[in-house]
């Protein structure tokens, strides 16, 4: 079973938060965006001395995203370059399946329109598609911060990401629009959106005096191919509150953005 | 048909120079947090030409080569070229390989090499440049 944590620190210095979590979730592969903490301090905190359990997994082409994980770099490698703020590792461990581990920090909405949203999205779509012709398989996992809501037509449109609430639609694999085919993911994080969650209602919250408000937002998504819907159980998808010792909420009951990120850690795993 | 090949083939286990060399990079790892690290690569993906480098994943993966190794299908004897600074040191000639006859020869050697006030200044000079 290989444990990942996705976490946007919002350029926090969340250090011992990330090793908490690191140790409670026995986690094996941290992503990490706006990460400002220089990568020596969070190989110090996770690696007490004498031991040498992370790595930094460092992707030349892109800075936004930071990966720390159990393994060394021939087992994580980059697979091309593709932008500033995606990275494509092929996951390939001894004697365990072999999966595209893509992570990616999208432009904020504040920066960005909706429109450029969607395009970058049918961008990476095309990128993840290249590399999994490249590498043979579909065994992808998609996650970061979108900047996007799961409802979103970047996420949710055909020529976007194409994810799907469904297990048993994403297991179709894909489906044609206009004789062309489109492949799926499967979207889990529609399960963990709002009051029937058993935790947070969302990983970002925003509320602002105007009409349209959502207050509680999934831009912090994992997504997955239908080639590992199986290796994957939607209960051990969580939106973490706390890293065991503090809340990362404040009274309220949302992101306690001065101590902490404004954004929640999302914790999954996969039985490979 | 009789069975003609040895029994011991496989029961008489051999260290090759590449899983001692990986087995004292991992040690670096240790002893930096994995700040700095060592690793061994085969060259041309054949294990019987290695480097040696320690890297520093932090700076852009920037890696450095404290020596190579040639051996042939016998092991030993092995070349070994090192850094010209740590060739200094030790008193070896420097752009020249030196032999090494067997694995007890390889351990002291490696054990004069990876303690060189050359190598742990590399390493010291690796995790304050990690560091800013």
């Amino acid at each position: 079973m290989l444990k990942f944590l996705l976490w946007n620190l919002n350029k926090k210095p969340l250090q011992d938060s990330i090793e908490r979590l690191a140790r409670k979730h026995n986690i094996d592969v941290i992503v990490l965006l706006e990460n400002t903490i220089p990568p020596d301090v969070i190989l110090r905190i996770l690696n007490p001395l004498g031991t040498a359990d992370y790595y930094y997994s460092r992707d030349l082409s892109c800075e936004k995203v930071h990966i720390f994980s159990r393994f060394i770099d021939i087992y994580i490698k980059s697979i091309q370059v593709v932008s500033n703020c995606c990275t494509i590792r092929h996951l390939m461990l001894p004697a365990r399946t072999d999966i595209i581990l893509t992570a990616v920090h999208f432009p904020s909405k504040k920066n960005w329109r909706e429109d450029s949203q969607i395009i970058e999205c049918t961008n990476l779509s095309e990128d993840i598609a290249k590399v999994e012709r490249q590498i043979g398989h579909t065994r992808t996992v998609l996650m970061g911060d979108f900047n996007m809501n799961h409802f979103e037509p970047g996420v949710v449109s055909a020529k976007g990401l194409h994810a799907t609430m469904s297990q048993r639609i994403a297991r179709k694999k894909s489906r044609k629009v206009q004789s062309r085919e489109y492949p799926f993911f499967y979207n889990p994080m529609w399960n963990l959106f709002g009051n029937g969650a058993t935790g947070p209602s969302g990983t970002y919250y925003y509320n602002n005096a105007e009409h349209k408000v959502f207050f509680w937002n999934m831009f912090d998504q994992v997504l997955l191919r239908p080639d590992l819907v199986d290796v994957f159980k939607d209960e051990n998808l969580k939106i973490l509150e706390t890293d065991g010792r503090e809340s990362f909420l404040n009274k309220h009951g949302i992101p306690d953005k001065t101590n902490f990120s404004d954004h929640l850690p999302v914790l999954f795993s996969l039985d490979i | 048909m009789n069975d003609l090949w040895a029994e011991d083939i496989v029961t008489e286990k051999v260290r090759t120079p590449v899983a001692f060399l990986r087995e004292q990079a991992s040690f670096l790892g240790k002893k930096t947090q994995n700040v700095v690290l060592a690793e061994v690569v085969p060259i041309s993906g054949v294990n019987f030409f290695l480097r040696f480098n320690i890297k520093a994943p932090a700076l852009g993966d920037y890696s450095y080569t404290l020596f190579t190794i040639i051996h042939s299908i016998g092991l030993y004897p092995l070349e070994i070229e090192l850094d010209d600074d740590v060739a200094k040191e030790l008193g070896l000639e420097i752009s020249t390989s030196t032999t090494v006859k067997d694995e007890d020869e390889l351990i002291q050697l490696l054990g004069k090499v990876l303690k060189a006030e050359r190598t742990k200044h590399i390493i010291r000079i690796l995790l304050a440049q990690s560091s800013e």
